[in-house]
């Protein structure tokens, strides 16, 4: 057991690349650079913040994208270095490798979301606006964000495990998946994640008065789970889902590229 | 209960045959693997580690299936073949978490000097991996599989890169963990190298087993094999037809060297080494010629895996 938790801390410190937070941060900074341009033409309202920032740049582009650059390195860089072996030879079931992998990579992501989840609400605050304190309207987003990155990252961190070019799949399901099937009307768009993800986010902020912004004056009606409690059972679902599949993928996989 | 044991054993990568039939057993000391590149050397010991899965057969590791059991790692110490390090990290920080990996706790900063140490890479514990040199960075891979003080160690061409002082060193380290009793596999595609530490070889070719067993059997299996000298004489062409007319040679080539008008090479194909290595100072003498150079062609691992294989050095069947 103390050679697994190594490899989760292990793991950990691997995914602290400058080159991966640098993304984040870069992420974080651009996002915030719109709050502040936004800030400056009116003050934020809750409606206007949730829909023009948290919903769109913040929860379906920032969060994916995210978990995307940390998820697919879950075992991409060991690949790509050719490093697996060194783990793969320990006397460490393999599905505990990915298991122990994944773990150490959650810490940065949800790291990486609140904090700039928080930034964004402070920054929104700066020109008043905002219906809640700081703290409490971060706790409004928070389980949204949490629950949808787990999600994202157990998803991103299976392909890792399931295609070499993972990264490039994660893009295109990002691009085709989450944006543009998100956004289809009728059933398609529940094989999104960020549909359950807007579903809990709408339901959290019922008390703040704001409803998701309906397209083409309404023609494109967006249909969204009514209890924000089913949303986060299936996105804590999708995550638990992937991540025993990532496991038994990993246990009954040969990686002939790891030397 | 043999450390290894490896029966029909076959390993296919789509319609690429990587290993095809191979059966033997592993004792206690060093045995050499040795075989050209691409013979399934490789795919073998990635097998005995569990990081491939036999396609057939079965490949028991103290008895259990390496593959499904993860617990019997703990007795498997592997250096691979490829460069690849977590190059960021100093060399003991390196060796010190393969060690945390294998279980060994708090306690694997001293089980990982220790492995430096016996490796001769202790000066340079503090070194970051991707400013080591190669033969530092062999020596640290070295370390890694002997940290944990493992029952068997599989180490894929572990001499590459080290130069000779590096390699008398490391030869001594297998032949000091043998005597511990210690079961070793090495891979090579150089067969002296191999002999310097073992008697005990296993030929790979094209994945299958063409020879195995005491170095001296394998050896008498080449008795009849004609070797391939060259020659460069004074009198080429006079000491050739002497040696034909003495049988001591059953072909003679002649091979352009240098300049024009200059003698030729000649290269011999001599049936038996030891009687013509006995009688050609005589024949010199008696000609009153001058031997500038005499080298043997093929004793290279190529060319008796060539033989064995029933192939004539350089490509003819």
């Amino acid at each position: 057991m103390s050679s697994w938790l190594y490899l989760v801390c292990f793991s950990f410190r691997r995914q602290l690349r400058p080159r991966r937070l640098a993304v984040a941060l870069l992420l974080c900074i651009l996002i915030s650079g719109v709050v502040v341009v936004l800030g400056i033409e009116r003050s934020w309202s809750a409606k206007r913040f949730i829909r023009a920032i948290i919903e769109p740049p913040f929860c379906r582009f920032f969060l994916p994208v995210i978990a995307l650059t940390f998820g697919t390195a879950v075992l991409g860089d060991e690949r790509e270095d050719k490093t697996l072996v060194y783990l793969s030879t320990r006397p460490l079931p393999r599905w505990s490798l990915f298991l122990a992998k994944v773990l150490g990579s959650v810490p940065l992501v949800l790291g990486a979301a609140l904090g700039t989840l928080l930034v964004l609400c402070s920054t929104a605050s700066l020109g008043g606006g905002l219906p809640l304190p700081l703290l409490e309207m971060v706790w409004v987003f928070a389980p949204t964000v949490i629950c949808s990155s787990l999600a994202y990252l157990a998803f991103f961190s299976w392909l890792g495990a399931a295609f070499r070019s993972a990264t490039l799949l994660g893009v295109a399901y990002v691009f085709l998946v989450e944006f543009f099937m998100g956004n289809v009307p009728g059933v398609l768009k529940q094989v999104s994640i960020s549909f359950y993800l807007r579903s809990m986010l709408y339901d959290a902020v019922k008390g703040l008065d704001v409803e998701p912004r309906q397209w083409g004056g309404g023609v494109f009606q967006l249909e969204l789970i009514e209890e924000g409690s089913d949303a986060a059972l299936v996105l804590v679902s999708v995550a638990a889902g992937f991540l025993l599949l990532g496991m038994y993928w990993f246990s009954r996989s040969e990686y002939r590229d790891l030397t | 209960m043999k450390p290894v044991s490896i029966r029909d054993l076959a390993k296919w990568y789509g319609e690429v045959t990587g290993l095809n039939g191979v059966s033997f057993d592993l004792v206690p000391g060093v045995t050499g693997l040795v075989g050209p590149n691409g013979a399934g050397k490789s795919t073998l010991m990635k097998i005995l580690t569990g990081q491939l899965k036999p396609s057939c057969g079965k490949a028991l590791v103290f008895g259990e299936d390496v593959w499904r059991s993860s617990a019997v790692r703990r007795r498997v110490g592997y250096a691979p073949e490829g460069d690849s390090f977590y190059e960021d990290m100093s060399v003991l920080d390196f060796v010190r978490a393969m060690g945390r990996l294998c279980g060994l706790g708090s306690s694997s900063d001293a089980f990982a000097r220790e492995a430096l140490g016996r490796t001769g890479a202790l000066e340079y514990a503090g070194k970051r991996l991707k400013a080591c040199s190669k033969g530092m960075r062999q020596r640290a891979k070295l370390a890694q599989a002997l940290v944990h003080k493992p029952d068997l160690l599989v180490l894929d061409e572990p001499l590459n890169g080290i130069d000779a002082g590096g390699r008398r060193e490391m030869l001594e380290l297998f032949e000091e963990q043998a005597a511990a009793g210690v079961t070793i596999i090495v891979s090579s595609h150089i067969l002296e190298e191999i002999e310097a530490v073992t008697s005990r070889i296993v030929f790979l070719a094209q994945g299958k087993v063409i020879a195995s067993g005491p170095l001296g059997e394998v050896r008498s299996l080449l008795k009849d094999h004609p070797l391939k000298l060259l020659l460069s004489a004074s009198e080429p062409r006079k000491l050739g037809a002497r040696l034909l007319e003495s049988g001591l040679v059953t072909g003679i080539t002649f091979e352009r060297r240098g300049m024009e008008g200059g003698p030729d090479d000649l290269v011999l194909s001599v049936p038996q080494v030891e009687s013509f290595y006995q009688a050609l100072p005589g024949l010199v003498m008696e000609l009153g010629i001058v031997i500038e150079r005499l080298v043997p062609l093929d004793t290279s691992a190529e060319a008796v895996f060539a033989y064995l294989l029933g192939e004539e050095p350089g490509g003819g069947a």
